[in-house]
């Protein structure tokens, strides 16, 4: 997801602000000038303004501050933070890795949630010392609310939220596996999404507001966020130590290019076991040769028809070595085979297709 | 208790097995082979093989108890192969057993075919016990497992290609022998040089798996050459090397288990195991390393009905419940899962 401006690098990590997070803040910035044109209507308009925008900048700036937080404490704990994505109302801290031990989980879950209630209780003290200047007391005290909101809403207890991490963290530590608390806190999150989504929508019956529905809206995000991050998550978990080795179908030796198909088919045993083989042209591997590419052909072009011109051409990018992290895998772009040849020493040693790493989640 | 009675049945390829053990007593044990049936095609041809086991089935289950000198009401349990094999030559065995099973209203267990080859060997060497390293290999398999307790097995090793069995009928219809071509190698290369031909041993860096799409590409290359340059040898020695490339292979990938799991005794079954010549650098080479061998007669090696029985047989005395008359055949079934 790269929707939106990047704000540039602090510390080395990307700040980028999601264009959700503008169309909130523009929103709010037009809704507290009215509001303040409306109650106060003395009010000069540049001051109108400038409170409106102060505090539309305070709204980015609070967003900031907790997933800022996230990202410092991830660091202080010696991961690598990579970018932060500012989204309305929450956000993303980019982490490459994952926290190794529950309580580095668990500090940087909590940071943010903790930062945003500490900014919502400081907001509403200034806003009870600022009783001289009431146009700006109803934006702080707006701003304290949404801090209040944020860190709320962080806290539901399922996985990708931050409550959800926290209890992911709190279970690992107790039972001592990591995937088994995954699964915990992701269903946590399935659950917590539903009964977001069945309050709003009582609400909207109870109060006949159309607001409800947004908080039904939030709700489908979090039920959303928890399977799509859920699978990614438990995949890179469960990924832990392996390699392209552990997954990778091995095949023999490369099939020369200028091998007949037929040939092929007759002396290598395409099928249950061997899926794909690594094709040598001048000595270097140039292709994959499958059932993809032989269902295509006619009997009559398997006969007469090279590997190397019916293979499927494989650039850098779909070689990996045998050596290479899964987890590392998992943020590669896939090639246009579908399938990445392994290599060990520069020699073909096996090929991993998409469905390998799907085995990996099954069996794991 | 006394020794069970278990009726059993296998019909994962192209043999319809069928044994009645009392214990780990074989008290009948009858075949009946497809080879014949399949040679014109020079393979197992999957509905060939169902058809055939369709009509052997009956006939042979009669004549098994009659053989045993039992009745079916004194039967324990029947056993059948649940797989891994061609699903529909497995259908036929495990719907008769199943129904057998109904009818007499008998325990019902379906078994893992690859653990039957691994009790095979119980039923002729009372002492074979665990841990050991067992070669399976035919024509639908080749691994190396690790038998750590009966019902405990890891498999290290499995080809990552043809199976063993697969690789000798194919070469052997390149060199001009007939089908099946691991006897017709086996025979033929009696009197050949092994060391005439030196073909490439696969896979030398995966200790425990094999592969044989090397050793085919280069016998062809061989001959195509051989012939244009009329250098070719001898069909024995054609024969008796390319024997020994697939036994080389399979013994020196076996050995390497016993070194890295430091068991002391090897097992073998399929129907690979029949050559004469992997059995006997088997028993040089356990001979040379002092482990324990016990590779069973050529029939209790080959596809049968007894070692799915003593599986059974070994279900029984552990009080492990039957399964559900339910249940059905899985043509991808994978040991110890």
């Amino acid at each position: 997801m790269n929707r939106g401006i990047r704000l540039g690098r602090i510390g080395g990590v990307e700040i980028v602000i999601d264009f959700s997070l503008l169309v909130v803040t523009v929103a709010v910035i037009w809704i507290l000038f009215v509001d303040i044109g409306v109650a106060y209507p003395d009010t000069d308009t540049s001051v109108a303004t400038l409170i409106a925008v102060l505090a539309g900048a305070l709204l980015i700036g609070s967003v900031l501050a907790h997933e800022g937080s996230h990202a410092i404490v991830a660091q202080r704990r010696g991961m690598h933070v990579r970018r932060i994505q500012l989204l309305a109302f929450g956000g993303y801290t980019l982490i490459d890795g994952k926290s190794e031990r529950p309580p580095d989980e668990l500090a940087v879950a909590a940071s943010g949630p903790i930062v945003s209630l500490l900014l919502a209780g400081v907001l509403w003290l200034i806003a009870e010392l600022a009783s001289g200047m009431p146009e700006a007391q109803d934006a702080i005290r707006f701003l304290a609310f949404v801090n209040l909101f944020i860190a709320a809403f962080n806290l539901l207890p399922g996985f990708p939220m931050d409550g959800g991490r926290v209890l992911r963290a709190l279970v690992w530590q107790v039972n001592g596996s990591r995937i088994r608390a995954t699964e915990l806190a992701v269903q946590a999150g399935r659950i917590f999404g539903w009964i977001v989504i069945g309050v709003a929508i009582g609400f909207a019956f109870v109060t006949l507001s159309p607001w409800a529905l947004l908080g039904a809206a939030l709700g489908w995000y979090v039920l959303r966020s928890a399977e799509s991050a859920g699978r990614r998550e438990l995949l890179i978990t469960k990924m832990d130590g392996m390699v392209a080795g552990d997954v990778m179908r091995p095949t023999p030796d490369p099939v020369p290019g200028d091998m007949f198909v037929g040939r092929v088919i007759d002396l290598y045993q395409i099928g249950a076991r061997l899926r794909s083989l690594p094709v040598e042209v001048d000595g270097r591997i140039r292709g994959v040769l499958g059932e993809a590419e032989i269902d295509r052909l006619s009997p009559a072009r398997r006969v007469s028809s090279r590997a190397s011109a019916v293979m499927s051409k494989i650039g850098p990018g779909d070689v990996v070595d045998v050596r290479m992290p899964l987890d590392a895998m998992v943020h590669r772009p896939a090639g246009k085979t579908g399938r990445l040849v392994v290599v060990r020493d520069g020699r073909a040693v096996g090929i991993i297709e998409g469905t390998d790493l799907g085995r990996v989640m099954e069996d794991a | 208790m006394s020794d069970p009675l278990v009726l059993g049945i296998e019909t994962s390829c192209d043999e319809t097995g069928v044994a009645v053990l009392e214990g780990f007593d074989v008290l009948s044990f009858v075949l009946a082979s497809q080879t014949e049936e399949h040679a014109r095609f020079g393979g197992v041809v999957p509905e060939v093989a169902a058809r055939a086991h369709v009509e052997a089935i009956r006939p042979l289950v009669h004549q098994a108890i009659g053989a045993a000198g039992v009745h079916p009401d004194q039967l324990d349990a029947i056993a059948a192969t649940q797989g891994p094999g061609l699903i529909g030559a497995l259908m036929v065995g495990f719907a008769f057993a199943k129904s057998l099973a109904w009818t007499l209203e008998k325990p019902f267990y379906g078994i893992d075919h690859m653990e039957g080859h691994l009790y095979a060997p119980r039923l002729e060497f009372p002492e074979y016990e665990p841990p050991a390293i067992v070669l399976l290999a035919s024509g639908g398999h080749s691994q190396i497992v690790h038998v750590r307790e009966w019902g405990e097995y890891e498999t290290l090793g499995t080809t990552i290609d043809d199976a063993a069995g697969e690789a000798f009928d194919k070469l052997a219809r390149f060199v001009g022998l007939g089908y099946p071509g691991g006897p017709a190698i086996d025979a033929e290369a009696e009197d050949g040089d092994p060391k005439a031909v030196a073909f490439p041993r696969a896979l030398r860096d995966r200790p425990f798996d094999f592969s044989f799409s090397g050793l085919k590409t280069s016998v062809v290359t061989y001959l195509e050459k051989a012939r244009d340059d009329e250098t070719l040898p001898s069909r024995p020695d054609i024969a008796a090397s390319i024997q020994e490339a697939i036994v080389d292979v399979l013994v020196e990938k076996t050995f390497n288990a016993v070194e890295e799991t430091g068991v002391t005794s090897v097992g073998g079954g399929g129907g690979v195991l029949a050559n004469r010549r992997l059995r006997a650098r088997l028993r040089e080479e356990a001979a040379r390393r002092e482990v324990d061998l016990f590779i069973p007669s050529i029939r209790m090696c080959t596809d049968n009905g007894a070692m799915i029985a003593a599986v059974a047989v070994d279900r029984l005395r552990d009080g492990i419940p039957p399964d559900d008359l339910g249940s059905d055949v899985d043509s991808s079934m994978r040991l110890g899962s």
